[in-house]
């Protein structure tokens, strides 16, 4: 399983990095935002197993990134996970609106992260 | 609905601990309210906290604490408080404000950019109108640490 990695914060790629490897998925990219983020998957030829984003970042928001992933024919099935530390009804509204999978409210353990990759069907 | 800052702050640190350092930190005494000047430990995350109602939380400690909650938290070893660890109390307290807020939601809640301070001997000045609250903490994975919240309606 191949995981995007997408938060401009280093400290918490370094978190989710750990709970990814914690449920068994070690095939990591990182990346520090939805621009560089984007530029990797086509570098890639959109090979990932799913997505994990962030929504507040500098030059292209998790948002922006989830909406040009979904314009792309050759990415608008990869699953996105977004991660938001806020519990924000309209955040979480705008997410599934653009074309997310799923979110993930921080604070959150290995085993909240592993059932939300469960329900993408990518794990038993 | 009565909201209670203090309690909020105290679930949101105590739910970040638990789901992200794997330790569950408890208040280890009485709240203790600070208005005028007052010491805080060797490293103070802040954020601020604006909406309905407005104010700040922070969580302080000790370094050699920091350095624990940093390892247990990003897998990475700490041997002194620089600034990836800095940076990890930062997004500690950015997370823990988050599950606060949730807890105080008729305040519509939001949540300013966290700053840390580290050093010793810092004496903050709080808003004369809004007391801060602290929460002494004691953790058997990390040592002894401070949370605390201001808070007033706008």
């Amino acid at each position: 399983m191949r995981v995007l990695l997408i938060d401009d914060s280093s400290t918490m790629r370094k978190i989710q990095k750990k709970s990814l490897i914690e449920i068994g998925i070690e095939d990591i990219t990182e990346a520090e935002n939805g621009r560089i983020g984007l530029e990797k998957l086509q570098a890639d030829g959109y090979k990932f197993t799913f997505v994990m984003c962030d929504i507040n970042m500098p030059e292209m928001s998790g948002i922006e990134l989830l909406k040009a992933v979904r314009a792309d024919p050759n990415s608008n099935k990869i699953p996105i996970i977004m991660c938001t530390s806020v519990a924000d009804k309209e955040v979480v509204l705008d997410c599934i609106k653009s074309g997310a999978n799923n979110y993930i409210v921080k604070p959150f353990s290995s085993d909240d992260l592993k059932k939300k990759v469960q329900a993408l069907g990518l794990m038993t | 609905m009565k909201i209670d800052p203090v309690q909020a702050t105290l679930h949101g640190l105590v739910q970040t601990f638990e789901k992200m350092l794997q330790d569950t930190p408890a208040p280890d005494g009485a709240v203790d309210v600070r208005s005028g000047s007052f010491y805080v430990e060797d490293t103070t995350a802040i954020i601020p906290l604006v909406g309905t109602a407005r104010g700040a939380m922070l969580v302080s400690m000790p370094d050699q604490v920091a350095c624990k909650a940093y390892e247990a938290f990003t897998g990475c070893d700490c041997a002194h408080v620089d600034d990836d660890v800095l940076d990890g109390l930062k997004e500690i307290v950015n997370i823990a404000a988050g599950a606060a807020a949730a807890r105080m939601v008729p305040y519509k809640i939001g949540l300013g950019l966290p700053t840390v301070m580290s050093g010793q001997k810092q004496r903050l000045l709080g808003n004369p109108s809004a007391p801060w609250h602290f929460v002494p903490m004691k953790s058997k994975k990390f040592g002894n640490f401070w949370i605390a919240i201001t808070l007033e309606e706008v």
